[in-house]
């Protein structure tokens, strides 16, 4: 076991990755405090105008809608999905189950910009273009194999034999599931989620190409277009960053308890 | 409470038959005790009970009723798994309530059929606790509560305390036999420690490879063992099997290839020069001076008894003497069998010849 104290150069490391993680953001919260539009102006003026420009005078508040509304409902429908198939994968033999499994994880790997064009014409064909559903739709296929698969470990380290008790205790196979199994799911639930929510949050592609109309962009498709609407205005793109980090972060803030825990279940007995 | 009638029960996986066509009659308030070694289909034939395996052929009644399609749910059972599975988000109270709750039972009646199955454990301080805060031995109770609080008809019981230390697996058998002296109710008990099921049963089931090999009362099956296989498992340290001929010329006896002639207890239904295997249990064996010369390989004293391991010709036999006798390894002393206590396998079939 690893259990000794740590030596002096794992300090060193630790510190030189904090900053290299925390400087950008620094660097990013100076800048949105200026007032002027530089990006090395270096006036030494502050204020929190750029603030009260991006929250009260622009789009970002709707973006901040889009997003919340795309990102729970993909969410509920990925960990819905994702949680009736792992325990299919997890409870039940079937013939070609691992195929299947291993199948799904090669078709998460396909990089977005292969699918991209073909996405674009089915979502225009199906006039679904500039909607919440396409977008929906879309993250929830690319999120499902991954939560599957964390799912499926999860579930795989819940003893099969606390369901046969609920049967024998009266419940029906349903019965068991929802009473038995998925309580003891939640922490899986809350980590898969934070992970599909956070991937909505930052995901930028799929969204820029499938829905682009002012009113139903995401936060980083707002972002993306403060450079080009105004021409590059650095203090209110630094302003919109750091707004936009903060539903993440408090969401991480209150529920990385339940992320660790959820990431590492199955690993130790 | 209830018969469970088991006829001619097979269960398969695909073309891997488990079990292969098994009968057994339990009487209504029976402790039956299913024992044999890992694989044998012991389990397999408890969860057809359960309702948690298809039964592939063959019928299984509990009372009157014939039960292969029904539900677990439906059968009036209460199972404790090896591992207890108890609910880990509920706390001791609600684990032991459940099944109750899901009848819709009334909240008094539950919390009084809770508190009486607590008493009867000594659970009462421990209702509020979730399951992590207990130890083995009160989770163990605590599985054994969730089954009485439901007085079902039949208490069905997977290898229940073989994840608990030896000494709290002595105390706890004692505690389910008392509880079902107490409760009267048809019991199901799953084992492949032969020690439990002859303490606890009052008839024992002997499966092998998933067949019958042997049903009847713990010491019947010590006495008069129908094979091979059952005198081997039954008893403990287990029987000694050496193999030879009947001779049948003169006195009656067996005669191991070394040309070494031990007693035969009634040897009738054989041929002499017939091969066959001799059973004799280490606990019956004695020292004689009129005995065969067995040379000592190694002596285990326990305090209580002492076995000795020691070698008859070519052939290893196990001795367990009470007495307090000391002995040096490669010592050469004089043992024979108590007259009347020897057993006869048949040498192909193992099946008992005399």
């Amino acid at each position: 076991m690893f259990r000794d104290k740590a030596p002096w150069w794992a300090y060193v490391a630790i510190l030189l990755t904090s900053i290299g993680a925390v400087l950008p953001l620094a660097w990013l919260f100076l800048l949105s405090l200026d007032p002027n539009q530089g990006i090395a102006s270096g006036s030494g003026v502050y204020s929190l105008k750029n603030y009260a420009s991006v929250i009260f005078q622009s789009m970002m508040a709707q973006y901040f809608l889009n997003t919340t509304i795309v990102a729970l409902f993909t969410v509920l429908c990925t960990l819905t999905c994702a949680t009736l198939g792992a325990y299919a994968a997890s409870r039940y033999r079937f013939p070609g189950r691992e195929t299947i499994m291993i199948g799904l994880l090669l078709a998460s790997m396909t990089p977005v910009i292969a699918v991209l064009v073909p996405l674009y014409a089915l979502a225009a064909k199906l006039q679904l273009l500039n909607t919440y559903s396409i977008l929906v739709i879309v993250f929830t296929a690319w999120q499902l194999p991954g939560t599957l698969w964390l799912l499926r470990s999860f579930m795989n380290s819940i003893p099969p034999e606390l369901e046969e008790a609920a049967l024998v205790d009266g419940c029906s196979r349903a019965g068991a599931f929802v009473r038995i199994v998925l309580p003891q799911l939640v922490p899986g639930l809350l980590a898969a989620g934070l992970i599909v929510f956070v991937y909505v949050w930052n995901e930028f592609i799929i969204a820029v190409s499938l829905a682009a109309k002012q009113d139903m962009r995401l936060v980083s498709v707002g972002l993306y277009f403060y450079l080009s609407d105004f021409g590059v205005e650095w203090g209110k793109i630094a302003a919109g960053a750091i707004v936009s980090i903060i539903p993440p972060a408090i969401l991480f803030l209150f529920l990385q308890r339940q992320l660790i825990h959820g990431l590492s279940a199955g690993a130790v007995k | 409470m209830a018969t469970v009638e088991i006829r001619a029960v097979k269960k398969a996986y695909g073309a891997t038959a488990v079990i292969h066509g098994v009968d057994v009659d339990i009487e209504d308030g029976e402790f039956v005790v299913l024992v044999g070694p890992s694989g044998c289909g012991k389990s397999t034939l408890l969860r057809m009970i359960a309702g948690l395996e298809d039964i592939s052929g063959g019928e299984i009644r509990i009372g009157e009723q014939v039960v292969n399609g029904m539900p677990p749910k439906d059968r009036d059972i209460a199972m404790v798994f090896q591992n207890y599975a108890l609910y880990p988000h509920m706390t001791v109270a609600e684990n032991m309530g459940f099944s109750l709750k899901l009848r819709k039972a009334p909240k008094a009646e539950i919390e009084t059929r809770v508190r009486r199955a607590a008493e009867i454990l000594s659970l009462d301080h421990l209702l509020d606790r979730y399951p992590r805060q207990l130890s083995g031995g009160q989770r163990q109770r605590v599985a054994m509560g969730r089954a009485i609080v439901r007085d079902p008809q039949v208490f069905l019981f997977d290898e229940p305390l073989s994840n608990l230390d030896a000494k709290l697996r002595v105390q706890m058998r004692t505690e389910i036999k008392e509880l079902h002296q107490r409760l009267h109710t048809t019991t199901v008990y799953v084992t492949h420690d032969q020690i439990e099921a002859m303490t606890m049963a009052d008839k024992i089931v002997v499966m092998h490879d998933g067949i019958v090999e042997q049903i009847g009362a713990p010491l019947d099956l010590y006495d008069r063992p129908a094979n091979q296989f059952v005198a081997g498992f039954i008893g403990s340290p287990s029987m000694n099997f050496l193999k030879g001929h009947v001779r049948l010329d003169g006195t009656p006896r067996f005669e191991t290839p070394d040309g070494i002639a031990l007693p035969l207890s009634s040897p009738g239904g054989v041929e002499d020069g017939q091969p066959a295997v001799y059973g004799v249990r280490p606990e019956h064996m004695q020292t004689d001076p009129q005995g065969v010369a067995a040379q000592v390989l190694v002596t285990e004293p326990t305090g209580a008894e002492i076995l000795v391991v020691a070698k008859v010709g070519e052939q290893e036999i196990n001795c367990l003497f009470r007495e307090r006798l000391s002995f040096a390894p490669g010592e050469t002393i004089r043992i024979a069998p108590q007259p009347n206590l020897t057993h006869l396998f048949d040498e192909r079939s193992g099946r008992a010849l005399a």
